[in-house]
């Protein structure tokens, strides 16, 4: 790229109230945004009592997904169930899940369930292992969900294990347990 | 030994469910369903994952509405 001067264009407004519109009709818009550079820093910064931020699409087709819901749409959504009868104290795997060829796992929420006895529940420990190793803990007395906010990732040939365990009754019960997230192409 | 066609789609990753019921004397009945075949595949699987791995028994069944609720369905869908 040859030696360009720096260019720089201010575009500063100083007012109490300030409205800009920016109305385009036209049968053909194109607005490329194009940024090119080593170091991009874009800062919206809205300061104000009210902000309303409105995206109005009128297109025949517009869609706009987090992740999740983008894996969902595309039919990547993975739900892994399980259950084992497990004696108390003793750990029982619920789930073993083995990554498909050519996928990458990404898991974003586990569950179990506790075991009923007359009516009482007891405590519940889990854990999950990913290609061998521990990842995750668990620990609740009735059961729990727990959306995971960095899902956990596992590739293609590893287990994803999920082990559950209670105590409190001396009994032999059915335990229930939940992995879900997507799957990514290698 | 060759895949039966529900190992083939467990190991293909074509499903969106799956469930294992985990038996006592190790074995586990695996039910998968969702993904692009439109079935339901549960197997009886020893030793799972294992290198011995042995499909005890298999079923498949096509996922959908019962004829009757099919029936139905299509009937409404043509419209008033």
């Amino acid at each position: 790229m040859p030696d360009l001067p720096d260019w720089y264009q201010g575009f500063q407004l100083v007012g109490s109230d300030i409205t800009i519109n920016v109305n385009i009709e036209a049968s053909d818009v194109t607005l490329p945004i194009s940024i090119d550079a080593a170091t991009a820093t874009i800062d919206v910064n809205l300061e104000s009592q009210d902000v309303n931020i409105d995206f109005n699409f009128a297109d025949q087709a517009v869609a706009v997904f987090d992740a999740a819901k983008w894996f969902a749409h595309e039919a990547d959504q993975v739900f892994n169930n399980g259950s084992a009868t497990i004696t108390e104290a003793s750990w029982g795997a619920v789930i073993d899940y083995t990554v498909p060829t050519g996928k990458v796992f990404y898991a974003v929420g586990v569950a179990n369930t506790g075991p009923s006895f007359d009516g009482e529940i007891y405590s519940c420990q889990g854990y999950i292992t990913i290609g061998g190793t521990t990842v995750h803990y668990l620990g609740n007395k009735a059961g729990a969900g727990l959306p995971l906010d960095t899902p956990l990732r596992a590739t293609a040939g590893q287990h994803v294990i999920l082990y559950l365990r209670y105590w409190g009754v001396s009994a032999t019960g059915t335990m229930y347990g939940s992995i879900w997230g997507y799957t990514e192409d290698v | 030994m060759p895949l039966t066609p529900g190992q083939r789609r467990l190991y293909s990753g074509d499903y969106n469910y799956s469930n294992q019921e985990w038996q006592l004397d190790g074995s586990v009945i695996v039910t998968i369903s969702g993904g692009k075949s439109g079935r339901t595949d549960r197997m009886h699987i020893r030793n799972l994952w294992g290198e011995h791995e042995e499909v005890l028994d298999e079923k498949r069944v096509e996922d959908g509405p019962p004829p009757w609720l099919k029936d139905r369905l299509e009937e409404a869908g043509r419209g008033p």
